[in-house]
């Protein structure tokens, strides 16, 4: 039977990927032949191939026929209409624009304008960095010269074809058993890829009409599809064209062995690799040791290469217009930053990345220090400094940021955006991954918390009046035990790969931890020889005045302040209405904590604290005079809250938190704390970090860059570049070089963190336009906060714009032999009094 | 002579205080009596007092921007110069004034 359906298409956006599976998994359904053709361009698709669909060109209403034939061809075909009638349009959704353009606009650094590069080509920065190297051009997929050579045409080569297609279907399957969550994703689209009819047929007519080989067969048929998603308006399958090219080079060595794709160069010096497009698989046969950095002309923000590159860190820019047409082995910098590719470059370019390359040392090293030590205060009060995560890939970048372990691994995000629950072996896989990148420090994985904000949609819980206070975290444990078991028995699984430790979610009262426990230790026997401890989190009110009820169940403990401070003051934490009352530092809740704190070390269980208080700067006094055991943050934040620990002084947090246990309100535990953190936290002006007395600075660009870096590098800028461009602004004015080889530039910025004197002092001079056209020796940079002004503790910039007008200051600032004694000859002058400031 | 001097600047930084070093400086090497009130990002300092603007023999701004409570001055002699200028050439400021 044969049965036709003519329409237009429907479709505001034409035929692109999302309404084509909707059609494409209908369509497959059926044992039938479903065929449309487009009458506009004579194309014809396989209606159950995405590929195929996608690849008819299918505009807005294009006079579209729809053909159905074969095997229950009726029934299929009265299906496929009324979705087409009435269905169709709906699955046709607004595209995302496509979003990959540079930033052409934003201004460069006075110092990189004025080094006059040859050329700039701009892009997007996909992943942060600065690399230099040679450039590397990568083409498409083709077949190594070896293979090419020795090409035959195969008689029986569409039964090699489906032979290799199995083999590599097996061998995806059998990899994303193992992979981890990352790469199992990429692995799983390529399978689909890999099993797309449409592909399958193309190859099999290209075969039998050129009469050419299999392997120029798979090429062209591949190089076809990936042409046509190429030039899709969706950036999402302008990306799958990469992932197709791989799949492709996969089938090449299955069929032809390992030589058979020149995949990628063979890189033997220092390589920024240019591409069009490079697959996932091209990028993981780059020699790393030699890969520097990455310039992709197609590649969005979700492909999957860029994914995987920002995992290695490698700097990568995506967009940037004529990168392919550089020469191979030109020298180039790459400026994952700025977002800008600077090929050939001159002498002051390379001055300036020198420059560059030392701010970013200066600024690694500032934050080494803390890197491997433990959280500790100034007088050695211990607090561990720990990271929240969400998944396994975290770990390893949350301990090269100085993390002292995981204190909270959010486990429901590996049940969510997805149709079924992860079985034990994704899980196992996913928790002995966290385990080994911790090495040994411990990894605290929390049950799933479903329910409340986070829902699930393949559990089906019923939609709830009040979810915050109703069917979520450990409270549907007893519902879904299975679930419940199997997580416990990957963590079991995978506890012998480092240190991991258990904690339930949303516990109220102690019957629920005693079931949870009992849960544990259920499946604990079937794994004797395991030790993970069990805690618990307190995000319930009730617990704290029941703290003993559940030590008998609980190892350790770990508050979550979000859902304890929204519980404890029934107020909403996501409605505006109420954020008035929303907070941590009310003196009701300072002494909930207290109360919890204390009843945990009595009854000798370690308590740690989760949750946004610790990412709070301004609460960090408080958490070291509670005296908890650990505290867990986000990544990026742990290396400055360790900072500004050492900062801090235990016995002093101590006394000054009896004073806000004893406030009266929130306002005034908000003013105590900032009075305490102006104290502790402002940075002296004066600091030798902030001296470089052998400057090799050949102009006033490279070293007013120097003097901001010299900022930057110490943490007293959120901009480096907006702070230089302040500099430069006043330098407009006038020239700030006032005579006797001195120069003393100077800005008020909101970049500016914290009002900082920084001294540079020259081997040779350089030329200020200065007011008796001198050049100069010294430079003072004067950087005032804007907050600051009129503030009292600038008198120390007046009173050393007078001390340069005097001859025998001059004269000691350029005898001065090292930092430290510049540093003990501006701080008699500029703080006479005995007290001086505070010198790291 | 007894000299009065306002120096100001746009960021109020240094050179307001560069200046007011400057000017009391040399003017102190002529001999002169000085006083010099600041207007920087301190807010004013070493304020002038009527009787002090009273009994000056001139008045010297040393600024790029606004005087701050110019009223003050209301019929003096007054010598007005960019403040740069009181760091370059400070003499020639005070030979002006004779």
């Amino acid at each position: 039977m044969h049965f036709e359906h003519r329409f237009l298409c429907p479709l505001v956006n034409g035929l692109h990927a999302r309404p084509a599976s909707h059609l494409e998994a209908l369509a497959s359904q059926s044992p039938a032949t479903v065929t449309l053709f487009n009458e506009r361009t004579g194309a014809q698709a396989n209606a159950k191939s995405v590929l195929s669909l996608v690849g008819a060109d299918i505009l807005p209403n294009d006079p579209l026929r729809l053909v159905v034939e074969g095997l229950e061809a009726e029934a299929a075909f009265a299906r496929l209409v009324h979705f087409l009638d009435e269905e169709f349009a709906a699955t046709d959704t607004p595209l995302p624009p496509v979003s990959i353009s540079a930033d052409s606009d934003a201004p460069l650094p006075r110092s990189l304008q004025a080094a006059a590069p040859e050329k700039i080509l701009r892009g997007c920065v996909a992943c942060r960095g600065f690399a230099e190297g040679s450039i590397t051009q990568i083409g498409a997929l083709r077949l190594s010269e070896k293979v090419a050579s020795q090409l035959t045409r195969e008689t029986d080569g569409l039964e090699v074809y489906r032979t290799a297609v199995a083999e590599v279907s097996a061998s995806f399957a059998s990899e994303i058993r193992t992979a981890d969550g990352l790469h199992a994703e990429v692995l799983k689209a390529h399978h689909s890829l890999l099993g797309d009819v449409a592909l399958a047929e193309a190859v099999a007519s290209r075969f039998a009409k050129s009469g050419t080989s299999l392997a120029h067969a798979i090429i062209g048929a591949t190089d076809e599809f990936a042409n046509t998603l190429r030039q899709s308006s969706s950036v999402y399958l302008q990306e799958r064209a990469l992932d197709l090219q791989d799949v492709a080079a996969r089938l090449l060595t299955q069929i032809y062995g390992p030589d058979a794709v020149e995949r990628v160069p063979r890189l033997e010096i220092p390589a920024l690799v240019i591409a069009e497009s490079l697959t996932p698989g091209q990028f993981l046969a780059l020699d790393r040791r030699f890969l520097r950095g990455l310039v992709l002309q197609h590649a969005g923000m979700t492909s999957h290469t860029i994914i995987l590159a920002r995992s290695f860190g490698v700097p990568t820019l995506t967009g940037v217009a004529d990168a392919t047409r550089l020469a191979d082995g030109v020298p180039a910098f790459l400026d994952a930053q700025l977002g800008l590719l600077l090929p050939h470059p001159n002498e002051a370019v390379r001055r300036y990345y020198a420059l560059e390359k030392r701010r970013i040392e200066r600024i690694q090293s500032a934050s080494r220090k803390f890197l491997h030590t433990p959280g500790t205060s100034r007088d050695g009060g211990r607090l561990p400094v720990l990271a929240n995560v969400s998944s396994a890939e975290e770990v390893a970048a949350a301990i090269a940021q100085g993390a002292e372990g995981v204190g909270l691994f959010r486990t429901e995000m590996l049940y969510m955006d997805r149709n079924d629950p992860p079985d034990e072996e994704e899980q196992y896989a996913v928790y002995a991954a966290a385990a080994t990148a911790a090495q040994g420090r411990p990894v605290t994985l929390r049950t799933f918390d479903i329910g409340g904000d986070k829902p699930v949609s393949y559990l089906q819980l019923p939609a709830e009046a009040n979810p915050f206070l109703g069917f979520r975290g450990a409270r549907i444990y007893e519902k879904f035990a299975g679930l419940l078991r199997t997580q416990l028995r990957a963590i079991f699984r995978a506890s012998r790969h480092g240190s991991l430790r258990i904690m339930a979610p949303m516990i109220a009262c102690p019957e629920e931890m005693r079931a949870f426990r009992r849960t544990v230790n259920e499946v604990q026997a079937d794994f004797p020889g395991s030790t993970v401890p069990v805690g618990m989190m307190i995000e319930v009110p009730s617990v704290a005045l029941a703290m003993a009820d559940f030590v008998e169940d609980a190892d350790f403990f770990s508050i979550g302040t979000n859902d304890l401070t929204q519980y404890f003051l029934a107020a909403d934490r996501d409605n505006a209405a109420v954020a008035s009352i929303y907070s941590s530092f009310h003196p009701a809740f300072l002494r909930l904590l207290r109360l919890v704190v204390d009843e945990a070390q009595k009854q000798d269980r370690p308590i740690g604290l989760c949750g946004e208080l610790a990412e709070n700067p301004e609460a960090l006094p408080i958490l070291l005079a509670l005296g908890l055991d650990s505290i867990s943050l986000g990544a990026p934040r742990i290396l400055e809250t360790k900072a500004a620990l050492a900062r801090l002084d235990h016995a002093k947090v101590r006394e000054h938190f009896l004073t806000l246990l004893q406030s009266r309100d929130r306002a005034s535990v908000e003013e105590k704390l900032q009075e305490l953190r102006r104290q502790t936290q402002v940075k002296p002006q004066l600091d030798i970090a902030l001296f470089s007395l052998e400057s090799t600075a050949t102009s006033k660009h490279e070293v007013i860059k120097e003097l901001t870096d010299l900022l930057a590098a110490d943490g007293r800028t959120d901009d480096s570049v907006a702070l230089e461009e302040a500099v430069w602004k006043r330098e407009e004015a006038y020239s700030t070089g006032f005579g006797y080889g001195l120069a003393i530039p100077h800005c008020q910025s909101d970049h500016v963190l914290s009002g900082s004197i920084a001294v540079i002092r020259l081997q040779n001079p350089v030329e200020w336009d200065s007011l008796d056209g001198q050049p100069v020796r010294i430079a003072i940079l004067l950087a005032m906060r804007s907050a600051d002004k009129g503030r009292e503790h600038l008198r120390v910039f007046s009173k050393l714009s007078r001390l340069v007008m005097r001859d025998e200051f001059r004269e000691s600032l350029a005898q001065a032999t090292d930092p430290d004694e510049l540093l003990r000859l501006l701080s008699a002058e500029l703080y006479p009094q005995p007290e001086t400031p505070v010198i790291p | 002579m007894n000299i009065i001097a306002v120096t100001a600047c746009p960021t109020g930084i240094a050179h307001t205080y560069m200046a007011a070093e400057s000017l009391e400086k040399t003017g102190r090497a002529l001999g002169h009596q000085i006083k010099v009130e600041t207007q920087g990002a301190m807010g004013i300092e070493n304020e002038l007092s009527d009787s002090e603007i009273a009994a000056a023999d001139a008045v010297i701004f040393a600024v790029d921007i606004e005087v701050e409570n110019r009223e003050r001055f209301e019929g003096k002699k007054i010598i007005e110069v960019p403040v740069k200028l009181a760091i370059k050439d400070p003499k020639g400021i005070f030979a002006k004034i004779g």
